[in-house]
């Protein structure tokens, strides 16, 4: 076509009244962060995945005679397992969580992206709730869906329906637990990341974790104060989504609420500090 | 060189870093202003403020405030510099590679010692307080111990996380990984893998509450650790640290840094 034909074409598309920013944000940061750090992190997050599935594969499959078949014994493949699988996750969740969040509104702020981002239809929810996909989406690739995999792995080479009967509820346990974790953990971190630098919120989202762990070590005689530790409290909250025996003796309401009050006080913190204008004094 | 680690000095002390160093360093004594508060509360529950000492500087200090700065603060020596593509600039001056590294990482070392020297003291003479001079006296062995520890400990962590954060850009992760994973996991183990580890020699250097003798940690575990002798220990934490000086001024001589362009 000639270039003297070529004319001004109106936009023909549609303008959407609510567009999903927050899914724009998320994509986007999901595939930026797909790098050989990540992919290595996740491949050593694998490991005991793939340790649970071959005594899971022995203990149905492999008789209890056979020698192979000490691999699994003593395996009760319950709602402990699964809870204990996502507690034995959690320190690469950690590092996934400090890879994937340090930067994710520090680079921002050092690039001064924010008002390019609330220039075009972005409000802060969806600015939080595309960044927190980010965090929930390669959380969960270390915690939930090796879980939930396990499950139906177990279901399927169990042969019977028994199973499924007898734990039809543990998948919803393992998302809820799950969902809890990444929000809290998932919360601490981009509010970390709002205040610091990359590697400063790095450092700062293990010390705030590791600190009131370990004031409630050393203060063990006072069981009240792990209510200061965030891994006291998942744990404590955990186990109720497990049903399985509480193992601080601190009310696990408590620890709820404290849970709940710790995002709360996150989004407020994340809302001040998140701004598409910043003044310079 | 007095000059280098005078003007690293002056930097750093302008740094937000520092900030957060000293910040990361006021958070035990601020527990221990809490703990002293709450005497009363405590001593219903037996539980004496001045014998928690023990606990406190190894599970705060030794365990958490030292592996935690010196990541912070060791990984950003050369990495601080590549991000904020300053490096060229450092490097252009008339000093060798070498003496850049080494006055940097000095520079860190006595800024960072200052701070943790400063809040282990802050920390013990207010667990000591209620009991008076003789009191503080009595066990000021042991904080003299805690702090010489703690320096050798820093001596050795900064020039290896320096090293770290001159080789990779994820440094922080991978110091993290090591001194809260690795160490962590290797350090109570029996056999010799926990040699591998720099916290296995701070340990063994250690006063009171690690050693078998007085009822700490070692005495609670189901196996038996043994412990590396005191001047073995002291020879390979200076050896780790000379190694971390050498390799960090190696790279920096060697490596081309391409910075990347915005």
């Amino acid at each position: 076509m000639p270039v003297y034909d070529q004319n001004y074409r109106p936009w023909e598309g549609r303008l959407l009244e609510k567009p999903r920013t927050w899914w724009v944000i998320a994509r986007t940061g999901i595939r930026l962060l797909w790098q050989r750090w990540m992919i290595a992190l996740l491949f050593f997050a694998s490991f005991p995945f793939i340790v649970r599935t071959v005594q899971i594969y022995f203990m149905n499959r492999v008789g209890d005679a056979s020698k192979l078949g000490d691999l699994g014994k003593n395996l009760d493949i319950d709602a402990g397992f699964f809870q204990g699988f996502l507690k034995n996750q959690e320190f690469i969740l950690l590092l996934i969580l400090v890879t994937a969040g340090a930067g994710l509104i520090a680079n921002d702020r050092r690039f001064k992206a924010l008002q390019i981002y609330f220039s075009r239809p972005v409000s802060f929810p969806d600015y939080i709730c595309g960044k927190w996909l980010i965090l929930a989406f390669y959380g969960g690739l270390a915690t939930c869906i090796p879980a939930l995999l396990l499950f139906i792995i177990q279901w399927l080479l169990s042969g019977s329906e028994a199973f499924l009967r007898q734990f039809f509820w543990i998948p919803f346990s393992v998302l809820g637990f799950s969902v809890t974790v990444l929000l809290v953990l998932g919360g601490l971190m981009l509010l970390l990341s709002s205040i610091s630098s990359a590697r400063g919120a790095a450092v700062l989202f293990f010390a705030v974790i590791w600190f009131g762990e370990i004031l409630r070590k050393i203060l063990i005689r006072i069981p009240e104060l792990g209510l200061l530790s965030l891994q006291a409290n998942l744990r404590q909250v955990g186990s109720v989504f497990f049903g399985t025996e509480r193992p601080f003796e601190f009310s696990a309401v408590w620890a709820a609420v404290v849970l709940a009050a710790f995002v709360a006080g996150c989004i407020l913190a994340l809302r001040m500090r998140v701004r598409p204008t910043e003044v310079v004094k | 060189m007095n000059q280098e680690i005078r003007f690293f000095i002056r930097n750093l002390i302008k740094s937000r870093r520092l900030f957060w160093a000293v910040l990361l360093g006021l958070f035990p004594v601020v527990i221990t202003l809490v703990l002293l508060a709450a005497r009363p509360l405590l001593e219903d529950r037996d539980i004496e403020v001045f014998r928690l000492y023990p606990q406190i500087s190894f599970f705060l200090y030794l365990h958490f405030l030292l592996p935690m700065t010196a990541v912070f603060t060791g990984s950003a020596v050369i990495g601080e510099e590549v991000e904020d593509q300053t490096l060229p600039y450092l490097l252009i001056r008339p000093i060798p590679k070498w003496r850049f590294a080494a006055s940097k990482i000095l520079a860190n070392l006595v800024v960072l010692g200052c701070i943790l020297i400063l809040s282990l003291f802050l920390c013990y003479t207010v667990l000591h307080l209620p009991y008076g001079l003789s009191g503080w006296l009595d066990e000021s062995g042991q904080l003299a111990r805690s702090m010489g520890v703690l320096l050798l400990g820093l001596a050795a962590y900064l020039p290896l996380f320096s090293f770290l954060g001159s080789l990779f850009k994820k440094a922080v992760l991978g110091g993290l990984l090591f001194t809260f994973g690795w160490e962590n996991l290797i350090a109570y183990l029996p056999g010799n893998a926990k040699l591998l580890t720099v916290v296995h020699y701070l340990h063994s250097l250690y006063p009171t509450f690690f050693r078998s003798n007085s009822g700490g940690i070692l005495d609670m575990l189901p196996i038996k650790i043994t412990m590396t002798k005191d001047i073995v220990a002291i020879f390979v934490l200076l050896m780790i640290s000379a190694a971390g000086f050498f390799l960090t001024a190696l790279v920096l001589t060697v490596r081309e840094y391409r910075l990347e362009r915005e």
